[in-house]
């Protein structure tokens, strides 16, 4: 389980986050979701170490604010909205960076099962900076999974905590790195993933927690989460959840509708 | 230099096996060109006849004893470790700033040392005579080392809040210090006499000259420190490429990495140049040559650096030794003249291929 007990983050006066609760289950991909500035990647850097709190923070049995980078590193892999690569690395020497980071499978080279998985099978060779932001995005992806390979081994679930992950890809492969982080979640691992895409959410999210103004507004089932007037009220604007038959959830702004 | 012409954007492995490749040929090349170094100078030796009389156990002549021995040999030393010192700090100054164009002087060693070297050599003087006759020579490399030490430790400090330390803080920091240095050594440049100026213009373009094995034992434990310690930091550098974030994600104490790196390169840097000057261009050149063909992987570019530093600065010591014998040119001169020009050739060669670097 990955947990936040009145999380609180402070930038000068500000209280960005106010006293978050937070849980996420292996198993699941659980969606953090709400309008601009609601919170959400500041909830994601708290729980990933990146920015000093007040309240708990844990991955499992670490307690985030006490654990050594390399116990953490262990256990989860984080993918950021951006990854600036200050030299020419190749795409190979990237991946191999996750993989040496973590535990997972030191054994053998995982770099083209890593990169075949993110649908980049034969980018090994090539140069980071000549891929474009859509084809590094997936590299960095390729690289996390590599660290974290195996969902879940004997100390217990590994977590995938992704900023955006979807953001700068085309449709065919939003649904591929949604469909990964599925799939690793139904390995036994833990995803984490900040959406704006409420559509995507709803079609591959177990568990969704709605963020605005520094607090969780609400978490539980996508179905229980994304109802009109929760959604509405959180972003500022009419929304509408539509149920299409069978049972798939899609959301319109209401002045689509009209 | 084979390497040089290979293609670049290959895949990890092959890079890999290119680096291992290329630190067999440097230490090929770094062997040949000390041995050559030991042979050539002002005095000409033949290598045969001395090889000869060594292995048929003759008495070789006092005069050639103490020219290898004594003179060249420590000098060679001096050079392999100073040449390796300064392109190692090089590679670390540039994985820690993620900046190609980051040098060791950007963390005040260099100003540092150069404030150290002036205020020796322009107050010398007002020291108790007992005390100035006591450390002699050492003088001046004591202060440039003193000197160096200083103006990190006062970098540092400032650009570490809460246990963090800003790289960024840091580089700004650093620009400030050197202005307010380059205030305090021109105020003092203008107030020193002829001799010594002259003393401070040699000393600036940087020398071997005058290696003895005190010298060596003195300088060389915190450079071999600094040697064996940076390698201890290529996964971090390498991590670090990506980022502090990134990097702390993938397991990398960057704090501790931060704080070794910079006492690497102040350990490194400060006792080269306390024994050797001003000798710049080996912490920039060196690495971006390496990078060019092995790739930038911080395990294979440390060791190559180290090895190519030392072979550039032993061969421009050899060129600065014999093109004016007796005299000497100022190996920093030689270095500009020899360096500039061949790492103009190889940016024009690749400047189709400089994206991203």
């Amino acid at each position: 389980m990955l947990t936040a007990e009145t999380l609180t983050v402070r930038l000068g006066a500000h209280e960005i986050l106010q006293a978050v609760d937070f849980t996420a289950h292996a198993g699941e991909v659980t969606a953090i979701v709400g309008p601009n500035g609601s919170g959400k990647t500041t909830l994601l850097r708290a729980l990933t170490g990146d920015v000093a709190f007040t309240g708990a923070a844990r991955i499992g049995a670490l307690d985030v604010a006490r654990a050594k980078p390399w116990e953490l590193a262990s256990r989860r892999g984080v993918l950021a909205q951006f990854t600036g690569v200050a030299f020419p690395f190749t795409v190979a020497e990237i991946v191999r960076l996750g993989q040496a980071s973590g535990t997972a499978g030191a054994a053998t080279d995982l770099t083209e099962q890593a990169l075949a998985r993110v649908g980049l099978a034969g980018f090994a060779p090539r140069r980071y900076h000549d891929l474009s932001g859509g084809e590094q995005q997936r590299v960095q992806l390729a690289r996390v999974l590599a660290q974290v390979w195996e969902p879940l081994d004997e100390s217990g679930p590994r977590w995938l905590v992704l900023d955006e992950p979807v953001a700068s890809l085309d449709i065919a492969h939003q649904i591929e790195v949604m469909e990964l982080a599925r799939a690793f979640a139904r390995a036994g691992g833990g995803v984490v993933a900040v959406m704006h895409d409420l559509n995507l959410t709803a079609m591959f999210a177990d568990a969704v927690a709605l963020m605005a103004r520094g607090r969780v507004v609400t978490q539980g089932p996508v179905t229980a989460v994304f109802r009109d007037s929760t959604l509405s009220d959180a972003y500022g604007c009419k929304l509408r959840v539509n149920v299409a038959p069978p049972s798939s959830t899609f959301i319109l702004p209401h002045a689509a509708l009209t | 230099m084979t390497a040089l012409a290979e293609p670049i954007g290959r895949g990890g492995a092959e890079r890999a096996s290119l680096a291992r490749r290329a630190s067999g040929w440097l230490v090929l090349a770094l062997v040949l060109v000390s041995l050559a170094s030991l042979f050539v100078g002002a005095t000409g030796l033949s290598p045969f006849a001395f090889l000869k009389a060594m292995l048929a156990g003759d008495a070789v002549d006092l005069r050639t004893k103490v020219v290898i021995l004594d003179i060249r040999l420590p000098r060679l030393a001096l050079g392999l470790l100073v040449g390796a010192s300064l392109a190692v700090s090089g590679v670390v100054m540039q994985g820690l700033f993620r900046n190609p164009l980051a040098d060791p002087g950007l963390v005040g060693v260099s100003a540092g040392a150069g404030l150290g070297a002036i205020v020796a050599i322009v107050l010398g003087g007002l020291l108790p005579p007992a005390l100035a006759a006591a450390m002699g020579y050492a003088l001046v490399p004591i202060a440039a080392f003193a000197g160096s030490w200083l103006s990190v430790i006062v970098l540092y400090a400032l650009a570490t809040r809460g246990g963090q330390t800003s790289v960024a803080t840091m580089l700004l920091a650093g620009i400030a210090l050197a202005a307010l240095v380059g205030a305090v050594s021109g105020t003092l440049i203008y107030m020193a006499d002829d001799a010594q100026l002259r003393t401070l213009t040699f000393w600036s373009m940087g020398s071997l000259g005058g290696a003895t094995w005190g010298k060596v034992a003195a300088a060389a434990p915190l450079m071999l420190a600094g040697l064996i310690a940076a390698p201890f930091l290529a996964r971090g550098l390498n991590a670090l490429a990506l980022g502090e974030p990134a990097a702390r994600h993938m397991g990398v104490d960057v704090q501790v990495l931060k704080r070794v790196a910079v006492v690497t390169v102040a350990a490194a840097v400060g006792s080269a140049v306390a024994v050797s000057g001003g000798i710049g261009f080996l912490g920039i050149v060196v690495p971006h040559l390496l990078r060019l063909s092995i790739g930038p992987d911080h395990r294979y570019l440390l060791i190559n650096s180290a090895l190519l530093g030392a072979i550039i600065l032993t061969l421009a010591d050899m060129v600065a030794r014999v093109v004016v014998a007796p005299a000497e040119l100022p190996i920093g001169i030689v270095m500009a003249v020899i360096g500039g020009p061949f790492f103009l050739w190889i940016l024009m060669r690749r400047r189709g291929l400089m994206m991203g670097l």
